[in-house]
């Protein structure tokens, strides 16, 4: 038991620095996001030291200035100019900073120089919020269909599931790549933004409607209910006021497990180019130059927000299943 | 007379979280061969507890003796029981006749116990599955199953509490029949009327601990504690009067 | 408590010929048989009077409190209440009907809002009258069933069987009904309480004037607070009459079966 409670808060903690992370970008990430250095192409993540080339050790983390150079081969070297050190400054406005021409790119930087970890922070905002928006539109909607659907039974229900299970059986990616050619391509990045959230809703609703149906069975058989009716009170405060309190559990615990595929879902679409443009940073369009292998072999750090897609899934994911085993013991 | 079990200073308790929870105890009492001790005491008065420690089941159930002594004079392959549940206490996925066999030592046994338990094998042959049965019949079942171990003790817990109350009847006389042949009884029950014209003497449990005992029907006469006496007075009595 | 015109033992229910039919389906593709819950029962109910209804499990006397509380819809015969077919009074009047008949179902455990604390459990029925209305009917239930004020703050989880079993009759009264169904209302009680219930129960029918119908399997608790019985079995009605002459002279096999299978006591 001990272990679980570890686990939750583990995984709550990172949930919440992340969103505290997307939230705060304009402090915690050191570079604007469309920020370019252009002789810092592809820069590997900077080394921070505590103890320079004589040994002597410092308390204040510093960096060294880099020089641009090739190699034999013509691949890309950063070696560093011990001549002088930088020192990071902690505080205000920025959380690190360190002066000029002094770096610190804790991710690397892509094939324009812009620092990798400030653009993985700032897409945060557009990743995390389409997904937390997404599953949250289709659990409402699947809570509204599905406790209407399990309550009255008859036309209504076998209407309603059909519905859902036609929404079920189309697959997301396609529907969405197929809404996203019907309109016109330079689509303003808002109503991007606003399409992806929709289409994400609408495929997500029919699996939580069904289970939620077979919750409101149950619920809607027990004496409390019963009672309720016989008090007098309508079909709509019935379900207002008992059914929904009693799906909430199961609603929290079927949001927190498909956020990672909202998040996975607009991930593709970004990547594959149709989601999320530039000058807009997500997780998914910054892993358009991971796309090649050559970036892969020599600037593995281009990967990180592949990193943040999965670590971020996962807590979503033990969230979830914490959440699901507890509220079967209570 | 020879006894069964000694019952000395016990404590049982379960296991909940990290915590121990006592549930009985201390309690003392013994039980001698061939006799008809009731077990006395509404929900949570620790009766199935002690019965199932009794038989050695308690650490199935997530319990465990705190302290105390039981000292048996039979072993426990000479006990049997007889669970409150019927629908819940044969496996639906093999036959009657299966399950039967299983408890006898030998099965030409078996036909003989069913007729002695009055289970009409006409209508529900041994190949026939428990979800064929009705509650009546199927604790008709568990009673042969319980013969079939030839058994010095029979615990029944709750034994007609599932059914229905013309069926009470029918299963108490068979009870009856049983105890005639020499076989002790353990009943535990909250019902105390089931207890009348059946058990030689009673053991009344509150909350873990003994109230009282004595032989019935003196008790029922003259209850010596507070909480017997209204435990027998709640009993509904048919009443005329408006 | 009510404004009675028409004099003490008028009829408040009428049965006829009603039926309550259900559909076991046996397989994906077999239509299943059908059987029949409530089979052609005709029965007067009347204002004021005790009634015990007395049936095994499977009887039917749980389909039949659902028939008159007004929640299980008949599949044959008519069910009249003061003299208007109660399906008719659903739909264009329901409040009308709520307010004089309600019901306490028989597991304290179920039938209330397990997070709700009691206040909102007795304010459900009455939430479309003014506030001081409410806090009165409210207090004045809780102090009928015999519980303290600071109970109001309480929620079922933190209460006993019996008591929450108290706050679900005081739910009831709280609509200050004309007449009260009971489902088996003891059942899933300690003995101890069941007999502190049943004379709840009857202090509330004397001092009230309530109609009751207390539904069991048990006859003698039934034989406590009735005044006429109705004996069921199998969805049939087989026996109704003053106590005394059922329990004295039963016409029924299944009435002489049931008063034989009472254990002896004292």
């Amino acid at each position: 038991m001990k272990s679980k409670s570890l686990s939750f808060y583990l995984a709550a903690g990172f949930v919440l620095v992340l969103m505290a992370g997307a939230l705060f970008a304009d402090w915690l990430a050191p570079y604007a996001p469309q920020e370019e250095a252009r002789n810092h192409s592809y820069h590997p993540p900077t080394p921070v030291h505590f103890r320079d080339k004589e040994g002597h050790f410092s308390l204040k983390p510093f960096v060294y200035a880099t020089q641009p150079s090739y190699d034999a081969y013509l691949r890309r070297l950063y070696p560093e100019d011990v001549s002088t050190k930088y020192f990071l400054q902690f505080g205000w406005p920025k959380l690190v900073s360190v002066d000029e021409p002094g770096r610190f790119y804790l991710l690397g930087t892509d094939s324009r120089g812009r620092d990798l970890f400030s653009r993985i922070l700032y897409g945060a905002r557009l990743s995390l919020s389409m997904a937390l928006l997404g599953a949250g539109l289709a659990g409402m909607m699947g809570l509204l269909a599905g406790s209407v659907s399990g309550y009255f039974g008859g036309k209504v229900d076998a209407l309603l599931m059909r519905l859902a299970e036609f929404f079920i059986m189309i697959p997301g990616l396609y529907l969405l790549l197929a809404l996203r050619s019907a309109l016109p391509p330079e689509l303003g990045s808002k109503q991007v933004y606003g399409l992806i959230v929709a289409v994400l809703g609408l495929i997500g609703w029919g699996s939580v409607a069904r289970v939620i149906r077979g919750m409101v069975f149950t619920i809607r058989e027990r004496d409390f209910i019963l009672a309720a009716k016989v008090l007098g009170r309508s079909d709509s405060e019935i379900l207002i006021r008992h059914i929904f309190p009693h799906t909430l559990s199961y609603l929290t615990i079927v949001i927190s497990i498909s956020v990672p595929g909202y998040i996975l879902g607009e991930a593709a679409l970004s990547l594959l180019g149709l989601g999320i443009q530039e000058p807009d940073v997500s997780w998914g369009n910054l892993l358009t130059e991971s796309l090649a292998i050559a970036h892969l072999r020599f600037h593995p750090w281009i990967t990180a927000p592949a990193i943040f897609i999965m670590a971020t899934s996962l807590c979503f994911n033990r969230l979830g299943d914490l959440l699901k085993d507890r509220s079967g013991k209570s | 007379m020879k006894k069964i079990f000694e019952i000395q200073k016990l404590e049982l308790g379960y296991r909940i979280g990290k915590q121990i929870v006592k549930a009985v105890g201390p309690v003392d009492f013994d039980m001698a061969e061939g006799e008809c001790l009731g077990l006395i005491g509404e929900s949570g008065a620790g009766k199935s507890t002690l019965a199932l420690e009794i038989l050695g089941l308690l650490q199935w159930k997530a319990g465990l003796r705190i302290s105390g002594d039981l000292r048996l004079y039979i072993s426990r392959n000479e006990m049997a029981y007889i669970p409150q549940d019927p629908h819940a206490a044969l496996d639906p996925l093999f036959s009657i006749g299966d399950q039967l066999r299983e408890m006898a030592r030998d099965s030409s046994r078996v036909e003989k116990v069913l007729e002695k338990v009055r289970l009409p094998l006409d209508k529900i042959g041994l190949k026939s599955y428990p979800h064929e049965l009705s509650g009546g019949m199927k604790q008709r079942v568990l009673i042969a199953m319980a013969l079939l171990r030839q058994p010095k003790l029979i615990v029944a817990d709750e034994p007609t509490s599932s059914l229905d109350v013309t069926l009470q009847a029918e299963i108490m006389g068979l009870f009856r029949e049983i105890q005639r042949s020499g076989i002790a009884f353990l009943l535990v029950t909250h019902q105390v009327p089931l207890t009348k014209n059946f058990c030689q003497r009673a053991i009344f449990m509150r909350s873990g601990a003994v109230v009282e005992q004595g032989l019935l029907p003196e008790v029922f006469k003259n209850p010596k504690e507070a909480y017997t006496k209204t435990l027998i007075e709640s009993v509904p009595r048919l009443c005329l009067d408006p | 408590m009510k404004e009675d015109l028409w004099g003490d033992h008028d009829i408040l229910f009428q049965l006829s010929g009603v039926s309550k039919s259900y559909r076991i389906r046996q397989g994906i593709f077999e239509r299943g048989k059908e059987f029949n819950a409530v089979d052609h029962v005709n029965l007067i109910l009347r204002c004021g009077q005790c009634y015990g209804l007395v049936g095994e499990s499977g009887s039917g006397k749980t389909t039949l409190a659902g028939l008159l509380a007004g929640f299980i819809e008949p599949t044959d015969g008519i069910i009249t209440f003061q003299n208007d077919l109660l399906r008719k009074i659903l739909k264009r009047d329901p409040l009308r009907f709520r307010r004089k008949v309600q019901m306490v179902f028989q597991n304290p455990y179920l039938s209330l809002e397990p997070r709700w604390p009691v206040r909102k459990i007795l304010d459900e029925g009455i939430r479309d009258l003014g506030a001081g209305d409410r806090n009165m009917r409210i207090e004045k239930a809780l102090g009928l069933v015999g519980l303290p004020l600071p109970y109001l703050k309480r929620k079922p989880q933190e209460l006993s069987g019996g008591e929450r079993q108290r706050v679900a009759i005081a739910r009831a009264l709280v609509m200050e009904p004309e007449f009260l169904i009971l489902d088996e209302p003891t059942s899933q009680l300690d003995v101890s309480i069941q007999a502190q219930i049943v004379a709840l129960l009857k202090q509330l029918q004397a001092s009230l004037q309530v109609g009751l119908l207390f539904i069991s399997h048990d006859l003698a608790l039934v034989s406590q607070i009735a005044e006429e019985l109705l004996v069921f079995n199998q969805g049939k009605l087989v026996e109704q009459g003053s106590k005394r002459s059922v329990i004295l002279s039963p016409a029924s096999p299944y009435t002489r079966r049931l008063l034989d299978s009472i254990p002896e006591w004292p």
